[in-house]
């Protein structure tokens, strides 16, 4: 069935989706760079997002994943896609709001999985490739991240034990720039790609292109163009949290962090697995505290967020159902174009609130617990220290 | 009397996520402590009282841990886009 209304209705919010996704993700690649110092937070976010739409342009593997591995493409109709997208962006608004560090891509599976839940039922859901594609690379790329930049943190640490200080700082200064340059590109390839799958599932919906076809380009160069533009503006919140919340980074975690990252998520795209970037740069962060002689890591904020990561499917899953049982109450069109209004008043509503205690880049680095986080006793060895100190580790 | 044979897919590919951990640890391991080095060379480079070869051995790993990692990263970029 052709409906161009409804078609360019799904294609605006899921420009807009990804515009989210930039904002939201801009701190995987760019908040080790800007807690260390070793970029300026203007110029690390315009660099990000330069290096994003160049990374979108790389490769369509994921897009292939996400456009067929998903849901049954025989059962989708273009209403599904609109309130999986308007799910996926309920959830990310919520998250950046908290400051939290969720997967933009989970919320984007979860969202089109509720809505094409409520409309044809569970059989319409591919759950071999929910489990196989989406579940198990997101549980275990973390891990692995984790793991490898606990090792590459602890090893660099050992080899430069005897390096002076000044030119070891500027040296993984230096090659942050280039980790954080290879990060941003490694997030293009993986997470731009998310949004293209589902620009192109609502034109295999609507007739306008066949089945399995291929992603044409005036969607690729669409969805390159608005995450480089969410990422320019900044997810202050969330840069915050990754680059001051977990540890306290020096240049040397920062650096190993970011080129974990960047490889396992390279790697990942090669597969033509949509993991979740977030969750791989968490983990990066997280390993590369571990790496420190102190192995100083705040995991109670690190559990919080974990938990958040446990509802992102579920949550967003519900967000679109609702969305999707909304739309139909009052008819597609009409009821599609309510929701959209109900979702932009949310937006607007958490936009106002998130102005209470706006974090930008003047105070995106003040130190953790100046902002309202909770410090508790036992993170004594992530405790706030003066900036002139984080050369080593 | 012709057999059928039914090959099942499994559900999650456990090949695939092993290589990309190989892959992954590889090139990160590999990159940090070749760029540590480098950084560890630049920094005995700097020392004015050291001997001239030394100093030019220093050099030298510099600039080969530069190359390296130059190489590995234009490597895995034609990695990804061609194959």
């Amino acid at each position: 069935m052709h409906d161009t209304f409804l078609l360019a209705l799904v294609v605006v919010v899921a420009v807009g989706f990804d515009f989210t996704n930039g904002f939201h993700d801009t701190a995987n690649a760019v908040a080790p760079s800007i807690a260390t110092g070793a970029l300026k937070p203007r110029a690390a976010v315009l660099l990000s997002s330069v290096l994003n739409v160049v990374g979108a342009l790389l490769s369509l593997k994921v897009a292939a994943t996400v456009a067929s591995g998903i849901v049954s493409q025989g059962d989708i109709i273009l209403p599904v896609v609109f309130a999986g997208l308007i799910g996926a962006i309920a959830w990310n608004v919520t998250t950046w709001y908290f400051a939290i560090p969720s997967s933009s891509s989970h919320a984007l599976i979860g969202g089109v999985v509720g809505a094409m839940m409520a409309h044809a039922g569970a059989r319409a859901v591919l759950w071999s490739g929910i489990v196989g594609k989406v579940l198990a690379p997101s549980i275990a790329a973390p891990i692995f991240a984790l793991l490898i930049a606990a090792l590459a943190t602890t090893m660099s640490r050992r080899l430069t034990k005897k390096s002076d200080d000044a030119t070891k700082s500027w040296g993984m200064k230096a090659g942050q720039i280039g980790s954080s340059s290879l990060l941003s590109i490694a997030h293009g390839t993986n997470d731009a790609q998310k949004t293209m799958g589902v620009i192109t599932l609502a034109l295999v919906a609507n007739g306008t292109v066949a089945a399995n076809a291929s992603t044409p380009m005036w969607v690729v160069l669409t969805c390159g163009i608005a995450i480089g533009l969410g990422t320019y503006i900044g997810g202050w919140r969330i840069i915050r949290t990754m680059g001051q919340g977990f540890t306290r980074l020096s240049p040397t975690q920062g650096f190993a962090s970011q080129i974990t990252s960047s490889a396992v998520i390279l790697t990942s795209s090669h597969f033509g697995m949509p993991l979740s970037t977030t969750y791989v740069a968490t983990g990066s962060i997280l390993g590369s505290g571990l790496g420190t002689k102190k192995r100083s890591v705040r995991w109670s904020l690190a559990g919080r967020v974990g938990l958040a990561w446990l509802i992102t499917l579920p949550c967003a899953a519900l967000c679109g159902a609702v969305s999707f049982y909304g739309a139909k109450l009052l008819g597609y069109s009409l009821g599609d174009v309510v929701v959209g209004l109900v979702l932009a008043l949310y937006c607007s509503f958490i936009f106002l609130r998130s102005r209470r205690d706006k974090i930008n880049a003047s105070n995106v680095n003040d130190q953790w617990g100046e902002h309202g986080e909770a410090i508790e006793k036992s993170t004594a060895a992530v405790a706030p220290a003066p900036r002139d100190e984080l050369v080593g580790v | 009397m012709a057999s059928t044979v039914t090959v099942s897919t499994p559900l999650i590919d456990w090949h695939a996520l092993l290589q990309v951990l190989y892959i992954s640890a590889a090139s990160s391991i590999g990159l940090v402590v070749l760029f540590t080095i480098g950084v560890y060379a630049l920094s005995s480079f700097q020392h004015r009282d050291s001997v001239v070869l030394y100093r030019g051995l220093n050099g030298l790993v510099v600039a080969l841990a530069s190359t390296g990692i130059l190489a590995m990263v234009v490597w895995g970029f034609y990695y990804i886009v061609h194959k």
